[in-house]
């Protein structure tokens, strides 16, 4: 396939304007219709739903793009984010802080305006700690092997379902309500979260740009380790680099809007099914393609009325809505072409 | 125990042995089975409802409570008590073993109720979910221990409390008020609040307020659509015993970044730290008059509200309050303690 510059760019473009325009879109719609308030009114609300149009689409780029890169990274079109146990990790980190932390320091008020949760924070840190632990034990003398990998990160995923049931199971009633909730999934905060949502937002940046930069290695990875590394690629750096970044970008996302499934995991496919498996363009096109459809997915969800149900969690509606688009595009497109392995 | 080998007529031996033991088995269940149903003064219970747990001790019966759910906090006794799980959650085993004469469950549908029931252990599952069905879960737990005069006693105490508090808030002007459980992990922008058909909401109503949610139950709502309702009053109820707790400004401060809510811009968001406010049994009635303290101040003597609409809270609401445990609190509202119980809101 040939992928000039101008189409690039063109592709690219075009795919950030569509985010645009549906980020823009999504600030129009929500529970209330906020053309037929006061003025006042309005400014609250579109600081609200700015909070959560930022977040969704935060969150949904970086899983979008983290679980191409592990489905890239372990040649394994079934791989999304949490498939090595990092958000296993990072949401039993939000929970153990939750239940552990003294109150008065759940929510630290930032010196320059908004506040950041310090569960949150615990989350993030405990992805890195899996992170770390789930390397040393994958890597042998410094190699990185995706079986192993994959191998060890379902052991530690299984290990953290194992730990995040023991603590949901331990905490009180009313807690555990708001635990099974948060671990279905939610976006936007009743807190302001503005300072919170910089940190992730450059962090995430950083993640993506560094995709962007690696796109080219995970193409030739496609044609195998040794004609990659024949062809240039020094293929352990390459791994090492993808496997902690990818694995960043999801714990990030579990620490800011809990686990929220199925985007990481679709995402990319749908991207490959559309514009074919040329890295270039699926890492770019997932981070929009991701942002979008999460926003989207979490719009759907404040339509429905409270009387019957509101208040759902996104992650029902990325499962729901995402599925049969998706079975879809496979019987009647032009299904999943080799384009992972 | 392996029989192979045994010649034949020691295996005919054996088996009826066996056979002979579990006949005496059998008759001594019995014979045990004869004596259970005891007399209502002198069954034992084991409550897994907190509400429940709190009648049966004001009924004078909790000497012979021997069991409780790990919610079941109030009174402080009940507590030294053993506990046989959750709502759902229960150890029938032990509770086998242990062999109540009466186990209240919270739902008869829960896996154990069956169970229990199915062994011959008499199970109940009174419903509580309004006022009037906590008069008569009172009178059906009197009877069931013996105490049947006292239940009518309790109960028509607290229809009395209840219709004076009525009476005393007749005359005074409605609240419109949002009552709330608060998040403290992220819900999103939503948040829980007390809707109709609850007993809390009854409450509400015999306060002097009036519940501002539509909808039935528990729902969950987005914080654009509370906005957009004529809040005057916003009560959070967050029980100190439920871990982990916020500060007080902390449950407040979703709500101070909405100013156009009239509760808001007045000030009127109150977090009330008490547990029985959402435990219908004896103590509904304090919470009754706490919710009327909270609303309409003491004796609604029409004190001016300390605060005004500056929107800015008195000092004694900022910081982290004492949090009362458990005890018949009768003032709890900050305001209401800076104010010496008198701070009307």
């Amino acid at each position: 396939m040939t992928l000039t510059a101008r189409r690039y760019v063109v592709v690219v473009l075009v795919a950030a304007a569509a985010w645009l325009v549906v980020a823009a879109a999504a600030l129009t719609i929500g529970p209330v219709n906020i053309f037929g308030v006061g003025g006042a009114v309005q400014r609250q609300m579109l600081d609200g739903r700015i909070g959560e149009v930022v977040t969704a689409s935060l969150v949904g780029a970086a899983l979008a793009v983290s679980g191409a890169a592990f489905q890239a990274l372990l040649r394994n079109p079934l791989a999304d984010p949490y498939i090595l146990g990092v958000s296993g990790g990072a949401s039993l980190g939000v929970i153990l802080g939750t239940l552990v932390l003294p109150p008065a320091w759940l929510y630290l008020r930032l010196p320059l305006g908004g506040t950041v949760s310090l569960p949150g924070v615990c989350g993030f840190l405990m992805a890195l700690a899996v992170i770390a632990v789930v390397y040393l034990i994958a890597q042998r003398r410094g190699r990185l092997d995706p079986y192993r990998l994959i191998l060890t990160g379902v052991v530690a995923s299984a290990f953290f379902s194992a730990a995040i049931m023991l603590a949901v199971a331990l905490a009180g009633d009313r807690l555990r309500n708001e635990l099974i909730f948060w671990l279905m999934g939610g976006l936007g905060s009743p807190r302001d979260q503005r300072g919170e949502l910089a940190v992730a937002a450059v962090v995430v940046m950083a993640g993506l740009a560094v995709f962007v930069w690696q796109a080219r290695g995970f193409n030739l990875l496609a044609f195998g380790e040794d004609v990659a590394a024949s062809l240039g690629l020094d293929v352990q750096r390459h791994r090492r680099t993808a496997f902690v970044v990818a694995s960043l970008l999801a714990g990030i996302s579990v620490s800011l809007a809990g686990p929220i499934g199925f985007v990481g995991l679709i995402v990319p496919h749908l991207v490959r099914m559309a514009f074919g498996s040329d890295h270039r363009l699926l890492v770019p096109l997932s981070v929009f393609g991701g942002a979008v459809f999460l926003t989207v997915a979490h719009r759907l969800v404040l339509l429905v009325p409270y009387e019957v149900g509101g208040g759902l969690p996104v992650g029902i509606v990325t499962a729901m809505c995402g599925v049969p688009f998706f079975v879809l595009l496979l019987v009647c497109g032009r299904g999943i072409r080799g384009g992972v392995l | 125990m392996s029989v192979h080998g045994l010649p034949l007529c020691g295996r005919a031996a054996l088996s009826a042995a066996w056979a002979a033991v579990v006949a005496l088995a059998a008759t001594g269940c019995t014979e045990e089975r004869a004596l259970s149903p005891r007399p209502p003064a002198e069954r034992t219970v084991v409550s897994l409802v907190p509400s429940a747990t709190e009648i049966l001790f004001a009924l004078g019966a909790g000497d012979r409570v021997v069991g409780r759910s790990i919610y079941c906090r109030y009174p402080p006794r009940a507590l030294m008590l053993p506990a046989y799980g959750s709502y759902t959650d229960v150890r029938v085993e032990e509770l086998l073993a242990v062999h109540p004469d009466l186990v209240i469950f919270n739902t008869s549908k829960a896996d154990s109720y069956g169970r229990l029931t199915a062994a011959g252990i008499r199970c109940i599952a009174p419903p509580t979910d309004t006022v009037q069905q906590v008069y008569e879960t009172i009178e059906v737990l009197g009877a069931e221990v013996g105490a049947a005069d006292r239940a009518s006693a309790l109960a028509d105490g607290l229809r009395e409390r209840l219709e004076a508090v009525r009476r005393r808030t007749a005359s005074l002007p409605r609240v419109r008020t949002l009552m709330v459980f608060p998040s403290v992990l992220g819900e999103g922008n939503q948040v829980s609040v007390i809707g109709r058909g609850t007993f809390v909401s009854e409450l509400l109503d015999a306060a002097g307020g009036e519940n501002v949610v539509e909808a039935e139950g528990y729902p969950r709502v987005h914080f654009e659509k509370v906005s957009q309702w004529p809040i005057e009053a916003i009560l959070i109820s967050a029980p100190g015993d439920i871990a982990p707790g916020l500060t007080d400004e902390q449950y407040r401060e979703p709500w101070m970044r909405w100013p156009t809510i009239p509760a808001v811009a007045s000030g009127r968001v109150v977090v009330l730290r008490e547990a029985y406010l959402t435990i219908p049994g004896p103590r509904m009635a304090d919470a009754a008059e706490l919710l009327e303290r909270t609303l309409h101040g003491e004796a609604a003597a029409g004190t001016s509200t300390s605060w005004g609409s500056s929107g800015k809270m008195p000092l004694p609401l900022m910081g982290r309050m004492p949090m009362p445990r458990y005890g018949p609190q009768t003032s709890v509202c900050p305001a209401a303690a800076g104010d010496a119980g008198g701070g009307a809101l």
